[in-house]
């Protein structure tokens, strides 16, 4: 993603060196150039504070190993080189030397306790709380994240809970607190390049730093195995300068409104109300008596969430973050955009010309079938019928018409 | 019953009717010599460690096959050979099969076959009891893979992380069968590991003391005290799971106010012990290998000693380091961290011995050597990885990796797998008198390692640079660019993946090309590579009863100090060899023991074992079932009761305490 | 083909079935149909394996045995089971007039009684020899005896033990138990170390213990229990009116003793000055006044009392439906027909509360918020926990936001 500094560059790479070393002596050629570029996940690219602290604590420890390793497979290699049979005669019967294996037991013992001591005081950096700039919740359950912004002083002043899902939007310099928890099983939150994983528990609450240093689009994966579709549990933080952070707030709780009479869109708002709303909640969305409609996933669906589409067209991804709501074309032009620009690009949301039809549609039309869920409802008695995940909803081609464009004025 | 040695005063002379007395009717002990009958019934632990072995090694390539099929999977972006259900099954089942079908049992084989032998025993305590361990694995094995057939196997990973475990969660019986499959698994394991400590501490041949005995069986003593431990916790963990998921129990679920994070204190208090279960025999196999083939004792055995003693006893305090992103807190995280640095300590200071044994020796690259050797350097790796995760920062980014991944196959399959090859190559004369062939070994040698090393070193990258385990799919936006981007990397574990599969199909050619009907490969020679423990002062394979003689032990290396001598003078040592090893072995013969006694065959301790999977289907489909097991399984505990103390066949010298009986040596 | 055993149980597997038949031809009660079948069948494989055995007993189809056998000829030793299984007779129909446990002695009397009979009977005709039959009984009822008795003993003593600790109070177990633990842990420690002591002793020790806590159970169970309250849960239910009060109900002093409350979840705290403060994993975000809890998720929730009174908290749901009113108001209706209790009536809300907690205490409180805060339009709807005084006012109260 990010351009790396020079000096990261080299260190890295001879650190990568001797890890294929160790590793792989028979690809070692290919390992010297040999690792991905601008992997999304890569944990020695770090983009924040949280991630550099544990980078330059891995780089002595790799150094070490390393070192270590070459120590240890040079003496072997001496040894088979040295003392193959080549008729000498029989050597000496000596059951060791006490005192060299003391000091070959301590020198090891030593080595660890000068790596334990920086480890324990990362450690405790990595925990501290008290710098919180910003706290945002997030929710896992099967298969998706959900994220809110609790009323709160902090991520430059927030009077309105906004909630989102897949997509965690934040400023870029700020100290980020996620409190995390689950719904159902454990989740583990992981942005590789802005921290480590921490697993999200039912039941618990547990935190862990978030800070980005540049603007950018930081993926992550749920690391803790959670069952069918933990694959396609995915996540981002999109980070962004503090003006369009606050344009993407005051966005999100912008006052809903109905799309105009008559038109397909508006076609589209009754078929949500009919097929969506009993579990996926549009925050203003009214029916036709005038009744504010509140989603019931808790009597839908087993986790008792489903994500809230208020805002759906401005993330660039859906379930579970697992799909790109924006085109191949389009969503170039986030992704890889400048630092400088990606808050703006991002703020553009999802247009009809680069709404990824093919996808939404697939989705649309039979959920289950696109991303493996519970939702057989010959399977479901252990669960009172209801399914973990979207179910197939049999939706015709034109109610599926009317839902897209209704969806697309979602922003 | 325990075999207890009779003194040889009063040697059968002549053999009086069987009076109706003295023998209890139709329960008599089987008899059988040959045939299928002889191994089933057999209580020998020769053969029951030969079957520990085979049908180790079926579950061993059934692992394999669910091994490759994953790599098949992940080969490329997208994989479609399996679903998400099935492949979450698949890793599920591959890593229950490795750890508890595969490594564990092979382990056990070769701590069964040759314990006894390296102590001067001649079978072990509770021959019966080692039956049943024998047979209570291999109906639990089945047990668990019959869940292919009846709705799928268990998904929820080997760990089986609550509530993910959950009835709810995981609908099917797949992980009903894994929890009392392993309930199963988990008796014969506790049964053999009181066996073998009982036998190690009471039957020793005279003169071994402890520190004389040989590494392989104190290795072998440490990972069956650790079984003793580890074994009561993972049971107690599946049965709480077992009343979870069949009962209605609510021990982790979250609604009833229960913490999810007991299943994980209470699986990796069993799970870490476990690692080290599965590789001290292995370091113990090696241990033996590396002074044999340098023509030198052990370098620092005292040492080798209390270091596998040392990492079985603090493998108990380390288990959280498997949770340190399980938001334990950071005081715990980091009290657990240093712990798990200590760890490395005594294993550094194997490696530092197993070099130094090889220092200043005389090397002999056999394939057992190479496989010992490429233990040496596959294990330096997999510990080295092993202290970057040690390190709770770092290891928040690597656990769930492919990092991991890499990490423990290397400890596990580097540190194991390839240990139990060394030991395979090493003892095969032993075992079955002929020698594996040393070509088809050393192709088998370096197809596994060039195969294990593509398969695993290319994980350590695509760990780090950001995938998950356990995933059915991967995808191309997150594998990077370039040319060796992560798709390049999956591409090559899994060419890696048949590599290795096709070094281990060497070695199943090796077996056949060595004992196919018609096989033209001489009998091995008694002491075909210059051994220096107990286990060669006797013919090859063994005979029943093991020894002509017991022998008496004066030295750690009794067999070479039997063969060579010191006659140098003062500090200069030269050894002459005096004696062969078909000498040595002549020399022992020629004073056999009289009236040795062994303990006879057993139907009972199969038909034990075979009531219990029965249970276990009870508790899944019908309580009936549960009774037909219960009702079996009385039976047999009453039939082992009942039945006489040894086979008819045997010459019978009743005495006047009307206690034990004397068989005499059929060839003295 | 058949031997005598088998000829016996066969014959009293025919007998059970005929009874069975007979017992559901002329009753209607299906128990002791269940039972004489269940007696048919089990009868009739021990009488197959019995065959398949040939009573255990080579000399049973050796005919030349049979007729040199001196069993025949000798008559057999003395035994006691006839009069045990006749006292087992007559404590049976002294049952049967008075007291049922007398009955289910008599018949458990009986039928060891029998069985015993019947294998000693079935032994002595092994042989001529009585060491001998003695050893072929105890090879076929050993393996019976030695588990049955064995777990009825510890049963026996696990039993009174409990019943003298729970006579005792609750400091004085602790104080028993160590006790106890430490004089076997010496005298274990005194055998180790004295190999010569004399088997008897040992034997004669032990028996002496076993008496005792089998004596002083039998003194503590006459004597009765210590008062034991039960501890309300957090699912008390609402309708009793519970959670609206502030002093009935019991305090549950280890509840801050387990390990969830020390786990990371929320708390609600009452402090001194009767507020309501809570506390989050982090930091509580800055100008927040309402905990945010997710929606749908099972929570923890960790109620300390820093007050100086006996408090619970109290979650406050809605106001019930007419349909769960009608049910509450039966439910209670019907509860306190039987214990004459109308000390309050149904409440008009759906909530949920811990138990009274002690000054300084703790305990957890799980559930599941189903409905977003948006969903309750007024202010006086708004989601809140609050802590009730005596009378169900609410004295602190603390708003709750699910997004």
């Amino acid at each position: 993603m990010q351009a790396v500094t020079p000096t990261t560059t080299v260190k890295s790479v001879t650190s990568r060196v001797r890890i294929a070393r160790l590793s792989a002596v028979a690809v070692l050629a290919a390992a010297v150039a040999g690792c991905a570029q601008d992997a999304p996940q890569d944990t020695w690219d770090p983009a924040g504070p949280n991630a550099q602290k544990i980078h330059s604590l891995d780089n002595v420890v790799y150094a070490i190993a390393g070192v270590v390793g070459v120590i240890v497979f040079a003496v072997l290699s001496v040894a088979f080189w040295k003392f193959r049979d080549r008729g000498q005669p029989i050597p000496e019967q000596s059951h060791g030397k006490p005192a060299l294996e003391i000091v070959l037991t301590i020198i090891p013992a030593m080595i660890l306790i000068g790596v334990a001591i920086p480890s324990v005081s990362t450690l405790m950096a990595l925990n501290k709380t008290d710098d919180t700039e910003c706290i945002i919740n997030v929710t896992g359950q099967q298969w998706w994240w959900e994220v809110d912004y609790p009323v709160q002083e902090g991520c430059g002043g927030i009077d309105e809970p906004i909630v989102t899902s897949g997509q965690m939007v934040i400023e870029a310099g700020t100290k980020v607190l996620v409190r995390g928890t689950s719904r159902d099983v454990i989740h583990s939150w992981w942005i590789p390049r802005l921290n480590g994983k921490r697993d999200m528990v039912p039941g618990r609450v547990h935190t862990v730093r978030l800070e980005a240093d540049e603007p950018g689009i930081y993926a992550g994966q749920c690391t803790e195995f959670c069952g069918l579709s933990h694959a396609n549990m995915r996540m981002e933080v999109v980070a962004m300068e503090p003006d369009d952070f606050a344009a993407w707030k005051a966005n999100q709780v912008e006052a809903y409104v109905a799309p105009e009479e008559g038109t397909l869109a508006a076609e589209g708002e009754s078929t949500f109300v009919a097929q969506c709303s009993r579990c996926h909640q549009v925050d203003g969305l009214t029916d036709n008596d005038g009744e504010l409609v509140i989603a019931r996933p808790d009597q839908n669906v087993w986790s008792g969430a489903a994500p809230n589409l208020t805002n759906l067209m401005t993330r660039n991804t859906f379930a579970g973050a697992s799909w790109d709501l924006l085109s191949n074309e389009c969503r170039a032009d986030v992704w890889e955009a400048d630092s400088a620009d990606v808050g703006a690009a991002y703020l553009e949301g999802v247009s009809e010309s680069c709404l990824n039809e093919v996808e939404l549609r697939e989705w649309l039309r039979n959920a289950p079938a696109k991303k493996p869920m519970y939702t057989d409802p010959e399977s479901l008695e252990e669960t009172n019928g209801l399914p973990r995940g979207m179910p197939y909803l049999a939706l015709s081609e034109d109610q599926i018409d009317q839902l897209i464009a209704y969806l697309l004025e979602r922003k | 019953m325990a075999i207890i040695e009779r003194p040889t005063e009063s040697p059968a002379t002549e053999a009086p009717a069987p009076s109706a007395s003295t023998s209890y009717g139709y329960l008599r002990r089987p008899v059988e010599t040959k045939g299928w009958r002889s191994w089933a019934f057999t209580v020998d632990h020769k053969k029951i460690g030969i079957m520990y072995g085979a049908v180790a090694l079926f579950f061993f390539i059934i692992g394999g096959l669910e091994a490759g099929l994953i790599r098949l999977q992940l080969a490329g972006p997208d994989g479609t050979i399996l679903s998400a259900d099935k492949y979450n099954q698949m890793f599920t089942m591959h890593a229950t099969t490795m750890v508890f079908l595969f490594v564990m049992p092979m382990a056990a084989a070769f701590a069964n076959y040759f314990i006894p032998l390296q102590i001067g025993a001649r079978d072990v305590a509770f021959p019966r009891l080692n039956a049943l361990s024998l047979w209570t694995f291999v109906f639990g094995g089945i047990f668990i893979n019959t869940s292919w057939i009846l709705g799928g196997g268990a998904d929820g990973g080997w760990f089986m992380y609550a509530p993910n475990s959950s009835v709810p969660f995981s609908p099917s019986n797949g992980i009903d069968f894994w929890t009392l499959g392993l309930l199963i698994t988990g008796i014969a394991s506790l049964v053999g590991a009181i066996n073998l400590i009982v036998t190690v501490l009471n039957m020793r041949a005279p003169g071994m003391t402890m520190m004389k005995m040989p590494i392989f069986t104190w290795m072998g003593f440490v990972t069956q005290m650790l079984l003793l431990f580890a074994m009561p916790v993972i049971t107690v963990a599946l049965f709480l799971l077992m009343f979870q998921r069949s009962f209605g129990a609510t021990f982790f679920s979250v609604e009833a106010g229960a913490d999810p994070l007991l299943w994980q204190h209470l699986f990796w208090i069993f799970g870490h012990p476990e690692v080290y279960i599965i590789v001290l025999p292995a370091f113990g196999i090696v241990s033996e290998v590396l002074p044999v083939f340098s023509k030198k004792p052990l370098f620092g055995y005292p040492f080798v000693v209390f270091s596998g003693a040392a990492i079985g006893f603090v493998g108990f305090g380390v288990w959280a380091h498997h949770m340190f992103a399980s938001g334990l807190g950071p005081v715990s995280v980091a009290v657990f961290s240093v712990a798990t640095m200590a760890i490395a300590v005594p294993t550094g200071v194997k490696i530092i011995n197993w070099t130094l044994t090889m220092w200043g020796g005389k090397l002999k690259f056999t394939t057992a050597m190479l496989f010992a050797v490429g233990l040496i350097v596959e294990f330096t790796i997999g510990g080295l990885s092993g202290v970057t995760h040690a390190i709770a920062p770092s290891d928040t980014q690597q656990t769930d990796t492919y990092y991991i991944v890499a990490h423990f196959h290397y400890v596990i399959f580097g540190g194991g797998v390839v240990g139990l090859f060394s030991g395979m190559y090493y003892w095969w004369p032993k075992i079955f008198g002929k020698m594996l062939s040393e070509t088809l070994g050393k192709w088998n040698f370096w197809l596994m390692m060039i195969g294990m090393n593509l398969t695993f070193g290319p994980m350590h990258i695509i760990g780090l640079q950001g995938q998950p385990r356990r995933m059915y799919v991967w995808t191309e936006y997150r594998a990077g660019e370039g040319f060796f981007n992560l798709g390049f990397w999956n591409l090559v574990a899994t060419i890696g993946t048949f590599v290795l599969a096709i070094g281990v199909f060497f070695f199943l050619i090796n077996i056949w090309v060595t004992h196919r009907p018609g096989s033209k490969t001489p009998p091995a020679p008694a002491d075909p590579w210059d051994a220096r423990s107990l286990e060669w002062i006797t013919s090859s394979p063994p005979k029943e009863y093991n020894f002509a003689r017991t022998p008496v032990v004066s030295d750690l290396d009794e067999f070479f100090h039997r063969k060579y001598e010191d006659v140098g003078e003062g500090d200069q040592h030269e050894y002459v060899q005096h004696m062969t090893g078909e000498e040595v072995i002549q020399n022992e013969e020629d004073n056999a023991d009289l009236n040795i006694h062994l303990p006879a065959p057993s139907y009972w301790p199969m038909v034990l074992a075979f009531s219990l999977p029965v249970l276990a289907y009870g508790v899944i489909y019908s309580t009936l079932l549960i009774l037909a097991g219960a009702a079996i399984a009385t039976m047999a505990m009453f039939g082992w009761a009942l039945e006489p103390a040894d086979a008819p066949q045997s010459d019978y010298d009743p005495t006047d305490d009307g206690g034990e009986t004397s068989k005499e040596l059929a060839n003295v | 083909m058949f031997t005598t055993g088998s000829k016996l149980l066969i014959g009293s597997s025919v007998l059970a079935t005929v009874a069975a038949i007979v017992y559901g031809v002329s009753q209607t009660e299906a128990l002791g149909i269940v039972g004489l079948i269940s007696a048919a069948i089990a009868l009739a494989s021990i009488a197959a394996f019995n065959v398949w055995a040939r009573d255990s007993n080579l000399s049973a189809m050796d005919t030349t045995a049979v007729a040199t056998s001196e069993a025949a000829t000798e008559p057999p030793g003395a035994s006691i089971w006839p009069m045990v299984f006749a006292l087992g007779g007559a404590t049976l129909l002294v049952g049967l007039v008075t007291q049922q446990t007398f009955f289910t002695a008599g018949i458990v009397i009986v039928l060891a009684a029998g069985a015993q009979w019947m294998v000693q009977a079935w032994a002595e005709g092994a042989s001529a020899d009585g060491a001998v039959n003695a050893e072929v009984r105890n090879r076929l009822a050993n393996p019976l005896e030695y588990p049955l008795v064995g777990a009825v003993a510890v049963g026996a003593i696990a039993f009174s033990f409990s019943r003298v600790m729970l006579w005792l109070s609750k400091t004085n177990t602790v104080i028993a138990f160590g006790v106890l633990a430490t004089l076997i842990a010496c005298v274990a420690f005194f055998f180790a170390f004295r190999p010569s002591v004399k088997r008897g002793a040992i034997s004669g020790a032990l028996a002496l213990g076993a008496v005792a806590i089998v004596a002083g159970g039998v003194a503590a169970g006459v004597d009765g229990e210590r008062d034991i309250h039960e501890h309300e849960t957090t699912a008390t239910a609402a309708a009793e009116g519970l959670c609206a009060t502030g002093e009935e109900g019991e305090y549950d002093h280890d509840a801050s003793q387990t390990v969830a409350t020390k786990s990371s979840t929320y708390t609600v705290r009452l402090t001194a000055a009767g507020a309501l403060e809570f506390d989050v994993p982090g930091p509580i975000e800055v100008g927040a006044e309402a905990l945010v809890l997710p929606r749908s998720s099972p929570l923890n929730i960790v109620f300390r009392n820093d007050s100086d009174d006996d408090r619970r908290l109290t979650y406050d749901f809605r106001a019930l439906t007419e349909d769960e009113l009608a049910e509450a108001e039966a439910a209670k209706e019907e509860e306190s027909h039987g214990a004459g209790d109308e000390s309050h009536g149904a409440s008009e809300r759906l909530q949920q509360c811990t138990t009274l907690v002690e000054s300084g205490g703790a305990q957890l409180l799980t559930l599941v918020i189903p409905e977003p805060s948006i969903s309750s339009s007024n202010d006086a709807e708004a989601f809140r926990f609050f802590v009730p005084d005596a009378e169900g006012k609410a004295i602190a109260d603390l708003e709750v936001m699910v997004p």
